[in-house]
């Protein structure tokens, strides 16, 4: 009989809620979907599913429908953020842990003479300080609310207030946080955020970037007028559609059940702390449950994962849009972790129906194998 | 008595005793130049010598056997990083996720491992280009480290 997989990968995706699969399994087979720029009755019918699912992601934000704009995800929304928005700003200054489709094109636009830089991190991967008033004033931040690779949690309230009285504009990469912790936008006080629905149930390729009304972003690319210019191109109707979906179950019930969590990341941890040379990277306070991120001396992450993946046991390195984990992690090393640590570290992310008994199995098995690949290493030598 | 030497015997080889590591060829392919450095990498840390060598293009190959190879990488030492093993250098560096295209040669790339020195760098750059169909790696033109394929 065949072992279940364990599937520890949640940050980089997860599965669909089931009534976002069963909604976009109706659209998907009703054969008279119109493309929604068209005036004819199937188009406004298509218009109107759009329109519905930007009131369930309004309504769940708490901000105006006009200030959405659906893109094709994450990557989508911050680029646009960054590359389209930062022009109309003095400089562009964002957290030293940002995803790299933050990191990438703020880096771009410093190589072009752009001014800016980035704002330091402690080692739990907290801002601390913030840049001074001449340097922030007229400026577009960037923050990341949840990071991908350690779970740690902004203080977005308190750094939205801070920023704001030296006269900054903050964007926030939230593609780990809506859907997740239950803030609204006003609560978090940003001006423009980044949503995607595939991290928390919804479906992949779809996602949106939301703007305080009086922001304009310049568009990446032209000819079309959907999303108001800012996205141009057909809308991805079934995925939208599923954001909706998601959205509306968002505000019924948590789809993240903290206490839940809490006492199943406490589980892991316990039982990791166990393993000789192993040392959990992300912190304890402010950091969302689901991730823990750890490290094991004298490992390679990369082969690591790979035994894991043969026991069907499936975790990453990191970031799941950098292609290995033998790149640096610019995460770890900003947490001022030592090579040999970014080098073994892997991520655990788990779901909320991640049972304890997987997780125990999955601790044992990465327990057992990580004495395996060390004791090969010392047969080497 | 006798026991608790099998239980001490079991426990000596089962700590000697590696599981035989997945495949190289299983997870990782040689599509682009960054792919053939990760095979290469994963093969070099779990001894996977033949897939290794499988990674070196048709000149590198003529110029050094497998065996010299194999034994260079499990045995030589870089006394740059503190006399580390060449196999341990090559397992532990960090891939520079950037490729860079060299002038003059459009089809090959620089792709390069960094080890993080307190003060500076140590990095190893490796010329990578389609041949058959997959991208291998020229030893020639090996930077940072001698594999043998210096002509």
């Amino acid at each position: 009989m065949n072992t279940p997989s364990i599937y520890l990968d949640t940050n980089a995706t997860t599965t669909l809620h089931p009534r976002v699969l069963e909604g976009m399994e109706q659209l998907l087979a009703d054969h008279e979907l119109g493309n929604p720029s068209s005036l004819h009755g199937a188009g406004r019918r298509s218009r109107k599913l759009i329109e519905e699912a930007r009131e369930n992601l309004a309504a769940l934000l708490d901000v105006d429908t006009l200030e959405i704009f659906f893109t094709s995800g994450g990557t989508e929304s911050n680029n646009i953020a960054i590359t389209s928005l930062a022009p109309r700003f003095r400089s562009l200054w964002v957290s030293s842990v940002e995803h790299s489709s933050v990191r990438e094109p703020a880096r771009a636009l410093w190589k072009e003479g752009f001014p800016g830089g980035e704002i330091a991190v402690d080692e739990r991967g907290q801002i601390g300080e913030i840049p001074p008033k001449e340097d922030l004033d007229g400026a577009l931040v960037s923050i990341q609310w949840v990071n991908n690779e350690t779970g740690a949690i902004q203080d977005l309230r308190r750094l939205c207030t801070e920023l704001s009285e030296q006269g900054a504009v903050v964007h926030s990469d939230g593609a780990q946080g809506f859907f997740r912790l239950g803030d609204t936008i006003p609560q978090l006080g940003v001006d423009a955020a980044t949503i995607t629905a595939h991290k928390s149930f919804g479906p992949q390729g779809v996602g949106a970037l939301w703007m305080r009304r009086g922001i304009i972003a310049r568009p990446l690319f032209t000819g079309g007028s959907q999303e108001r210019k800012v996205r141009p191109g057909t809308e991805n109707l079934v995925a939208i559609h599923g954001l909706g979906i998601l959205a509306r179950i968002a505000r019924e019930e948590p789809l993240w059940p903290s206490d839940s969590l809490t006492r199943k990341s406490t589980l892991v941890r316990n039982q990791l702390g166990e393993i000789a040379g192993a040392r959990i990277l992300s912190p304890v306070e402010s950091c969302f449950p689901n991730c823990i991120n750890v490290t094991f001396e004298g490992v390679i992450a990369e082969t690591l994962l790979v035994r894991l993946d043969l026991e069907g046991i499936f975790a990453s390195s990191g970031s799941a849009c950098s292609s290995g984990a033998r790149e640096p992690s610019h995460v770890l090393r900003a947490l001022g972790c030592a090579d040999s640590e970014v080098r073994g570290a892997i991520r655990l992310s788990f779901a909320p129906d991640t049972t304890d008994d997987a997780l125990l199995r999955a601790t044992s098995r990465i327990s057992a194998i990580v004495r395996d690949l060390r004791s090969c290493h010392v047969d080497r030598r | 008595m006798i026991r608790s030497c099998l239980a001490a015997l079991l426990l000596t080889l089962s700590a000697g005793c590696c599981v035989t590591p997945p495949p190289a060829d299983k997870y990782f392919d040689r599509s682009s130049a960054s792919d053939t450095l990760r095979f290469f990498q994963y093969a070099v840390e779990t001894g996977q010598y033949q897939f290794a060598y499988q990674c070196l293009d048709s000149e590198s190959r003529e110029r050094v056997s497998e065996g010299s190879f194999e034994a260079s990488i499990r045995w030589a030492r870089v006394e740059a990083l503190d006399g580390s093993h060449m196999w341990r250098v090559i397992a532990d560096a960090f891939r520079v996720p950037e490729v860079e295209r060299i002038p003059g040669d459009p089809e090959a790339r620089w792709v390069t491992l960094v080890h993080f020195r307190e003060d500076d760098t140590y990095e190893i750059s490796l010329r990578i280009a389609p041949e058959e169909g997959e991208w291998r790696i020229d030893l020639s033109e090996m930077r940072g480290l001698d594999l043998g394929g210096t002509p």
